[in-house]
């Protein structure tokens, strides 16, 4: 009997760690399509050290987004190395540009925090993997 | 009952040792039984709340809680604890809580195999982890991280509700046998106050547990050991307070080795003659008696195998953080035509875990055995020195798991106040992702001094491993062993120094 119980209680608890894990796998991104978003950066192959992000956005039909506000932020896989931050500038209607300082070797997350003009706030992020030296 | 012998005294009777269980406040506290039941409690829910965060939070590593930390705080705290007092860790560790509360529910049966009550096991699953680790970047994942934690508590569930006593302690935790054998350096140890008054004790209460006759036992007590309360019950005693789990005799206990520090010894005795007692940091790697529950280390295969992992496992863990290693695997993937990189990090790990430890230590033995004329031959040379790498090791694992504690110790703010924000809790305000810790500037000179100190402990350890064995010149027996230590802290001061590089996928780019 204390066996079965055993069993009963290891496959339950494997059941609820199925339905976690399967929670976790299924995460789908909350990022809205109808914002659309293209980045051009300077050197074209990043590089340790400062890093130029042009970012364009356009809605659906292709218009330029101006008056928005983004905030670049990067960050290392690994937790707890200092991130990065930067600001970006609208150089021209919906194209903002800013340079982030990327300070070590390896794959680096950068997060664009984009509040629109009118009030709505998207991220997107960008994905440098194994960011070389100069 | 005739008295077992209990072993001498490490230090000159008289010696005066501090004693943390006479230390106002903390003593009482650690005396009380349910001091363990309260230090887990916190831990579990910090663990649940990183498996959710981790399992259902944010997929960058930076900004989870599971990772974070796991992979900065747990780490570094652990080995800056071990090398500051003792194994605290499994004292309050929060997979016991879970596996003591199942163990209400069901007792296991079965005793651990004899061929399996040995530490290949648990050193299989030191080696794996370090790979996975490398393999599937656990420390970018919060998910594998989570994971990770989940499949502990399954492991230990099973395990200890199969078989008896701490097996999943003793024999499987790959987390507890790096606490063990970094704890042969704590300034702290379990062990008896008074080795006369264990002469004298008849009821060994220390490993057999505390017991009371059945009919005196009042309803509102229950027993506490699981383990032996079918052949208490049938030989009408009750438990009242288990022994060693992990069948430490405390007179004849020697070292961390295998202690968790549970303190149910303590507990157990009805003579109140065991404390946590200060001790020369190391002196139980160079000590050659044979110790309760282990027998004699230097005999120990398995252990010694535990040290050589734990040392060379501190150098390919770090080797695997800077920009050399993708030199070297895209050099190996162009020499084997292999894009793959298990295989490519398979061959690393045999290079550092394996042939290196065999041909530094194989040498060295071979040098002191032309050198003293040792009559020792040369597996037991090894076996017997391998423990004085352990200094040099934990120097190691403090340099590495320091940097990224020390560097990003803040972390836990911004992203303690994001997981509530997550939740509409924004009773902390908004994340400061700019808190992260010391600058590197700052940690590089703790780290030198960690993988110095651990230096001076091997050369220490082998030094008085040399005086036993050649103690007309002593010099002669430790000269190859100090050039392995050399060649071992200069590979790891050059690692330091290498620019680090972390990637999620070793052979990326």
């Amino acid at each position: 009997m204390g066996q079965s119980r055993l069993f009963g209680i290891t496959a339950g608890f494997l059941l609820l760690v199925g339905i976690l894990a399967a929670c976790g796998c299924a995460k789908t991104s909350s990022a809205p399509d109808d914002i659309q978003f293209s980045i051009e950066s300077d050197p074209v192959a990043a590089h340790v050290g400062a890093n130029t992000f042009t970012v364009t956005l356009t809605d659906k039909a292709g218009v330029r987004l101006t008056g928005a506000h983004i905030a670049m932020e990067g960050d290392m896989t690994h937790p707890g190395m200092s991130p990065a931050f930067g600001e970006t500038k609208e150089v021209a209607p919906g194209k903002y540009r800013g340079t982030l300082d990327l300070t070590m070797r390896g794959d680096w997350t950068i997060l664009f925090h984009i509040t629109l003009a009118n009030g709505r706030s998207v991220e997107r992020q960008l994905q440098i993997q194994s960011l070389r030296a100069n | 009952m005739g008295t077992l012998s209990s072993n001498p005294p490490l230090l000159p009777l008289g010696e005066r040792r501090f004693d943390l269980l006479r230390v106002a406040g903390v003593g009482r506290f650690l005396r009380w039984r349910h001091s363990r039941t309260v230090l887990q409690i916190p831990l579990l829910l910090v663990t649940v709340v990183m498996i959710l965060h981790g399992l259902l939070g944010p997929a960058l590593a930076p900004k989870n809680l599971a990772t974070v930390l796991t992979w900065v705080h747990f780490r570094g705290v652990l080995v800056l604890v071990l090398l500051c007092a003792g194994n605290f860790f499994c004292l309050a560790c929060p997979f016991m809580l879970v596996r003591n509360a199942a163990r209400r529910l069901f007792r296991p049966r079965f005793d651990l195999p004899t061929w399996l009550r040995n530490k290949w096991i648990s050193v299989g699953l030191f080696v794996a982890i370090l790979f996975t680790y490398e393999l599937f970047s656990l420390w970018s994942s919060p998910w594998w991280t989570a994971s990770l934690a989940l499949a502990y508590f399954a492991a230990i569930l099973l395990i200890d509700g199969l078989f008896k006593h701490a097996a999943f302690c003793k024999f499987v935790c790959p987390i507890g046998q790096f606490n063990f054998i970094a704890s042969t350096l704590s300034p702290l140890e379990v062990q008896v106050r008074d080795h006369a008054v264990c002469d004298r004790c008849a009821s060994k209460d220390c490993i057999r547990g505390r017991r009371e006759p059945v009919a005196q036992t009042p309803p509102a007590r229950s027993a506490i050991s699981s383990a032996a309360a079918p052949a208490g019950a049938a030989s009408g005693l009750v438990i009242l307070q288990r022994g060693c789990e992990l069948a430490l005799y405390l007179p004849r206990k020697i070292g961390n080795m295998d202690c968790t520090f549970c303190l149910d010894c303590v507990h157990a005795c009805p003579h109140d003659n065991i404390g946590v007692l200060s001790r020369p940091a190391g002196s139980d790697l160079m000590i050659g008696r044979i110790r309760s529950g282990i027998g004699y280390l230097s005999q120990r295969k398995d252990i010694a195998a535990l040290a050589v992992v734990f040392t060379f496992g501190a150098l390919v863990n770090a080797f695997g953080m800077v920009s050399p290693v993708y030199v070297v695997e895209a050099w190996l993937g162009k020499l084997l035509s292999v894009s793959n990189e298990a295989p490519i990090l398979g061959i690393i790990f045999v290079v550092f875990l394996i042939i290196a430890p065999v041909i530094l230590l194989g040498t060295a033995a071979w040098i002191t055995q032309m050198l003293r004329g040792s009559s020792l031959g040369l597996p037991h040379l090894a076996m017997r020195y391998s423990y004085s790498l352990v200094p040099l090791g934990l120097g190691m694992w403090l340099a590495h798991y320091g940097f990224h504690f020390l560097t990003g110790i803040l972390t836990i703010v911004p992203v303690t106040q994001s997981a509530l924000a997550d939740l509409g809790l924004r009773v902390l305000g908004a994340p400061r992702w700019t808190w992260t810790g010391l600058p590197v500037g700052l940690v590089r000179p703790i780290e030198l001094g960690f993988l110095l100190l651990g230096f001076a402990g091997s050369l220490l350890v082998a030094r008085q491993l040399s005086e036993e064995d050649s103690p007309l010149n002593p010099m002669r027996a430790l000269a190859p062993w100090a050039a392995v230590c050399v060649l071992l802290v200069v590979a790891a001061i050059w690692l330091m120094f290498q620019p680090m590089e972390m990637r999620a996928t070793l052979m990326g780019g």
